[in-house]
């Protein structure tokens, strides 16, 4: 016969691997504390330590508490629920002894599970639940068979129900409505470093970026992806300079509808990984706008809060690179203003050109010359500018620098001589992959360029980094305009790429149609079924119905034979029943009062005075002539007093 | 002769026992009992429910393990008067029910009463009369009279009568039919006493052997009296729930080829009464009717396949946790 404490063991394992994703976010004391709760569990079980006393458990509880409140600054939030979920699983550990405590903390182990996706929903987090979720519940028939079975049998039930619960799941998966902030809600964790453009724009910050392989977005193209040097993801624009930071204007408006550009749109869908601000990317220039989003006046696209969590939006846009629009009095004042010093050399050049130039098309042709033909260096790594004239040092001085310090350096130089410039950030390029027929862009892809209004033109995109020529581009560093190279290797590749873009792939088909399965998917799926759009909750719910109907016939028509309690002596007694079975000793089915009287006299000789009494008043109320009601209160009496220990 | 003495003791029954003096004299019957067959509390109830449920007892057992004992032991304490027929093939029914015999003086068939004229009537290995004289016998047991010459003589009441058979010996014997099993209530058997009981008897300590020297416990007509006090013991209607579906099981289950009749039915509630009564109890309980089914059952249960009477215990004991008491 199997060791009866082999089912206790196994849950324990069971617990230890719904723990151990949570070692990775949990503060490592809590970590600490559950895993000693483990050993000392599975110790006590096979040494047959006594539970700790309830004054012990108190203070472990209290300084538990104060732990999680002293770490954390609260009870609330995702950090501090799942270190208090666990550390009570820690205590339940501690304390359990019967059948009805390791019960309880294989619903606690669900739990673990389930607050691992407040965490990560990646398809590996998910594969890896399965694990536990089968195990727990292969525990839940191992610790309350009646009779020992062997553990394989316990393991192909749960296969068995798991499988069953699958088309289940799908199928409330597809009709359950979702909040429109996703299912678990966007969670903000500010001790996490983000890696992502930032709301300033100082020299070095696009830099950070470049070594970045960490995707900032992947996109699908409804037909087609268009050329590498149309691909500017636009991002957050800056007007001001204070002499060393980029930042937006403060005063930005909105527009009510994107601009007129006429042409071809190109259509195509971002799903976005989180970066914890507001702004979407869009190809430039965006012709329309996603839902929850506006758009700014300098053609930048907002959400109406963080984006905490992967989204998937539609978008398109004009692939146009000149912006047909008069400019405002404060579009001017702001894309003319310069500090009030510094950088007088700057200045100086600036003027220099703008005497020199017929008009604002040529002094662009000259700024072009004097980065083309200068010695200027495109490199990763460009020495600190810091100070007053940073710009006029890297002019003059250094002439090496990223993608922002051309970006800033022309829209100066532009201001300086009088044309209104404003810099601009985003992504260039993207790679693709042919497995999931989508285009990657990563962190590396950060980019930045300029803006210039140009006389009865308008606003035009002015990439200053591709002036610099091929030979003086750092070794090892892809140029974002070099992009096009990268599409095109994406036919031919090494395998280990090949698997990480195979990979990628299902990563992005996992986050656009599970993870991002919301309303607006389910209102297309009901579009398709001809369903009207508001039955989607009548849908839901009478499924819902349905499914518990056909659940409430399984459980009538495999119901035990015998009738439900007729009166409220039986009541009584099912009662009675009730607390032996929280104790582990369940009745049998046919176990008349005193049958299960002399069992558990026999396996639990504590309460076999009780039993006995309680079978003997039963027998006699439920047999004898008249019922006595003073015997009736006796029995009620006995069946509420705790039983004896 | 007997018959008279008892018809004078019947308008007794009108005078009800109390519970107390009920009480006492089972008491007092078990106490006796118990003292005149050693380690058989058991079975010495199991004969005393017999009687108080109005029923006949068959004890199946071998030679020696205190069958005549039981009866005679029985007879002392009730008070009632002892007959012991030992049925032999040659033994024809006249020589149980008795016979008349032409009395000169009264110029007339006088009728002689047998051996079954008698209060508690031992029948020994009664399988080994010729089926005609067991038919007398069971007929007696029926009728509680007895017809000869055309004539119908009424029996003493009360009127027990205790049949022994031996499971073992096959030659020579007419084994009672089902039809006529069925008139006994209970079957039971002795068995070997255990070891303490045993030993007392080698040791000589044992003094129960001598029914004389045993105490009787009942007045004339008390036994009477308590049968029908025993016929008043609650039966309640979850209780008759329970008993159906025993009785339901053993029609439904494929082990027996038929079920127990509406008369094994009746023998058992009966009987389940007597066995409260003798507990103390003035009703009956599951626990009465499970304790006494397989001695009211076994031996009227044809089985499919040749089960012999232990595995047919054996199916009824099962039975038992098959069938639920409570909801």
């Amino acid at each position: 016969m199997a060791d009866p404490r082999l089912p206790r063991h196994r849950l324990l394992l069971a617990l230890g691997l719904a723990l151990l994703p949570h070692v990775l976010h949990l503060a490592p004391w809590v970590s600490a504390l559950f895993l000693a709760g483990l050993a000392w569990n599975a110790l006590s079980l096979v040494r047959e330590w006594p539970p700790p006393n309830r004054w012990w458990l108190a203070a472990l509880a209290t300084a538990g508490f104060a732990g999680v409140s002293l770490a954390f600054g609260s009870f609330t939030g995702r950090d501090a629920g799942v270190a208090l979920l666990t550390l009570m699983t820690t205590l339940k550990l501690l304390e359990a002894r019967d059948r009805r405590d390791y019960l309880l903390l294989t619903v606690l182990g669900y739990f673990l599970v389930l607050t691992l996706f407040l965490f990560d929903q990646g398809i590996p987090v998910t594969l890896y639940t399965f694990l536990p979720i089968f195990l727990l519940t292969a525990a839940l028939g191992d610790l309350s068979a009646e009779q020992p079975r062997r553990y394989r049998h316990h393991l192909r039930t749960t296969g068995r129900l798991l499988v069953g619960a699958l088309p289940l799941a799908l199928v409330l998966f597809v009709i359950v409505p979702r909040p429109a902030g996703g299912l678990w809600g966007g969670t903000p964790d500010p001790g996490r470093g983000v890696t992502g453009l930032s709301e300033r724009m100082a020299p070095g910050s696009v830099t950070d970026l470049a070594q970045s392989r960490e995707p900032a977005f992947r996109v699908a193209f409804d037909d087609g992806i268009p050329a590498s040097e149309d691909l500017y993801w636009r991002g957050p624009v800056f007007w001001h300079y204070d002499g060393r930071a980029w930042s937006p204007r403060d005063n930005r408006r909105w527009r009510r509808q994107p601009p007129g550009t006429p042409g071809a749109t190109v259509d195509y869908t971002v799903t976005l990984e989180p970066h914890h601000r507001r702004w979407l990317f869009a190809l430039d220039q965006p012709a329309s706008i996603p839902a929850q989003a506006a758009l700014t006046d300098d053609l930048q696209l907002l959400r109406d809060r963080d984006v905490h969590r992967r989204i998937s939006y539609e978008a398109s846009s004009h692939l146009d690179d000149t912006l047909a629009e008069s400019l405002t009095a404060l579009d001017r004042h702001h894309g003319l203003a310069l500090p009030a010093n510094g950088n007088p050399r700057l200045r100086q050049l600036a003027n220099e050109w703008s005497e020199r130039a017929v008009d604002d098309r040529d002094l662009l042709a000259i700024a072009r010359r004097h980065f083309a033909e200068g010695p200027y260096r495109y490199t990763l790594q460009p020495p600190a500018l810091g100070g007053e004239n940073g710009m006029d040092r890297f002019l003059f001085t250094t002439r090496e620098g990223y993608c922002e310090h051309y970006a800033a350096a022309l829209v100066l130089l532009m201001r300086a001589a009088g044309v209104p410039a404003r810099v601009v950030t985003g992504y260039q390029g993207g790679e693709y992959n042919a497995a999931g027929d989508f285009l990657l862009v990563r962190q590396s892809d950060a980019h930045a360029w300029a803006e210039v209004w140009l006389e009865g033109i308008g606003w035009r995109r002015v990439d200053p980094t591709t002036w610099i020529s091929t030979a003086r581009v750092e070794a090892g560093v892809e140029r974002p305009g070099d992009a096009a190279a990268a599409v095109a290797a994406a036919t031919d590749l090494a395998w280990t790429r090949r698997v990480g873009q195979l990979w990628d792939a299902l990563d992005y088909r996992w986050t656009r149609w599970v993870l991002g399965f919301d309303f607006s998917l389910q209102r297309r799926l009901l579009e398709r079924l001809h369903l009207p759009v508001h039955s989607l909750v009548l849908v839901a719910a009478s499924t819902i119905a349905l499914l518990l109907a056909f659940a409430a016939y399984r459980r009538w028509a495999t119901r035990r034979p015998t009738p439900r309690p007729a009166d409220e002596l039986d009541r009584l007694f099912l009662r009675y029943c009730r607390r032996l079975e929280r104790r582990g000793i369940a009745r049998r089915a046919e176990e008349g009062p005193r049958a299960l009287a002399e069992r558990v006299a026999r396996q639990h000789p504590e309460l076999a005075t009780r039993t006995r009494l309680v079978a003997e008043l039963y027998t006699r109320l439920r047999y004898g002539r008249h019922a006595d009601p003073a015997t009736r209160r006796r029995l009620a009496r006995l069946v509420r007093q705790r039983l004896p220990r | 002769m007997q018959a008279e003495t008892d018809r004078s003791s019947l308008p007794g029954t009108t005078r009800e026992l109390t519970p107390r003096q009920a009480r006492e004299s089972i008491d007092c019957l078990v106490e006796a009992l118990g003292r005149a067959l050693l380690g058989k509390e058991r079975r010495v109830r199991l004969a005393l429910a017999c009687i108080l449920a109005r029923g006949h007892l068959l004890i199946e057992d071998l030679p020696g393990v205190g069958k005549t004992t039981l009866a005679r032991s029985l007879a002392r304490v009730l008070g009632l008067e002892f007959q012991r027929i030992q049925f032999t093939s040659d033994l024809l029914p006249a020589d149980i029910t008795g016979v008349s015999v032409y009395d000169a003086e009264r110029a007339g068939f006088v009728f002689h009463p047998g051996p079954l004229f008698a209060n508690v009537v031992l029948a020994d290995e009664i399988n080994r009369a010729t089926p005609k004289a067991q038919s007398a016998l069971l007929e007696a047991m029926e009728e509680g009279q007895v017809s000869v010459d055309r004539q119908s003589h009424v029996l003493p009441r009360p009127f027990f009568v205790v049949a022994t058979q031996n499971p073992l010996e096959q030659v020579g014997t007419y084994p009672l039919p089902e039809s006529q099993l069925d008139r006994f209530m209970f079957r039971i058997d002795l068995g070997y006493p255990d070891h303490a009981a045993e030993r007392a008897m080698l040791e000589g300590r044992h003094a129960g052997a001598d029914a004389a020297s045993l105490p009787t416990c009942l007045a004339p007509g008390d036994l009477v009296r308590l049968q029908a006090a025993c016929r008043q013991v609650h039966a309640a209607p979850p209780l008759l729930d329970y008993l159906q579906r025993l009785l339901d099981y053993t029609r439904r289950s494929e082990h027996f080829l038929t079920g127990l009749s509406p008369r094994s039915g009746l023998s058992l509630l009966a009987a389940a009464r007597a066995w409260a009564m003798i507990h103390g109890r003035d009703f009956v309980a599951p626990e009465d009717v499970q304790a006494l089914l397989p001695c009211v059952a076994v031996h009227r249960l044809p089985t499919r396949g040749e089960l012999g009477d232990a595995e047919v215990a054996e199916l009824l004991q099962r039975a038992v946790p098959l069938v639920p008491e409570t909801p």
